[in-house]
């Protein structure tokens, strides 16, 4: 669980959920030693756990399409992570800039498995 | 027994988000890791390793391949997981780079628990050379 030590919830709006990061977590002085970047493992990470608070309970990422990264994220680089359902067990998850949301950052399809634990 | 070396020298992350323990075997077109869940792992949820955890796994396996050259996570094509280790198991990651475009290398890797597939991953990773880079 990454939500209230790597990431704050800043808002939930219409485009979806306004991510800030903790540049203070530890991961960050892996990731690199030199020159922080959020790694994309933890915003795929980041829009399972969204998920599940938008299903109520724990939900899991079990296949994902086009996961394209197309700019890295800084530390202190606010996103927007919007989620949309696109069949009964596939969502599309759009990462963008909050003040610009057609500024995509990450984008890939994931399949949700609601059942394996 | 395979030969231990410094996975230091093969990839650019540092503790506490090191998804790989040992480089079992590696070429210019292949790589074979291990990595044992640890319970300080900074990708765990409810005491399993989610798919974030297994594609990072997968993604610093492949960046053993492009040895001293930088290499940057582009694109997953496709990710399938068909169970969740928990704390405590060993994976074996093995990548083979199937094509190469110019500095784009596509590589497909398989991540086994002992004899059982657990999850398969497609990924591009882009290269540059290090003295390119500065």
């Amino acid at each position: 669980m990454l939500r209230d030590s790597f990431y704050d919830i800043l808002q939930s709006n219409p485009d979806g959920y306004v991510i800030r990061f903790n540049p203070a977590h530890p991961i960050f002085s892996g990731h690199f030693p030199e020159y922080p970047v959020v790694p994309g493992a933890c915003v795929v990470q980041i829009a399972e756990e969204l998920e599940a608070l938008t299903y109520g309970h724990p939900v899991r990422f079990s296949a994902i399409r086009d996961l394209k990264f197309r700019q890295p994220i800084t530390p202190d680089q606010d996103i927007t992570i919007s989620i949309q359902k696109t069949a009964e067990t596939m969502c599309k998850v759009q990462c963008a800039d909050p003040l610009n949301m057609q500024q995509l950052i990450i984008s890939f399809n994931a399949q949700i498995n609601t059942l394996i634990h | 027994m395979s030969e231990q070396r410094n996975i230091f020298s093969y990839i650019p992350q540092r503790p506490p988000f090191v998804f790989i323990d040992t480089i079992e075997d590696m070429s210019e077109k292949s790589a074979r890791t291990r990595y044992t869940i640890p319970d300080t792992c900074p990708l765990l949820s409810d005491d399993i390793l989610p798919l974030s955890g297994l594609m990072e796994n997968a993604a610093q396996t492949c960046s053993v391949i492009a040895g001293n050259r930088i290499a940057y996570l582009g694109a997953v094509k496709q990710m399938e997981v068909m169970r969740f280790p928990s704390i405590g198991e060993t994976l074996c990651t093995e990548a083979v780079v199937k094509q190469e475009m110019l500095n784009i290398s596509l590589i497909e890797c398989a991540t086994r628990v002992q004899d059982e597939t657990i999850a398969t991953t497609t990924l591009k990773i882009a290269t540059m050379d290090n003295n390119a880079a500065r």
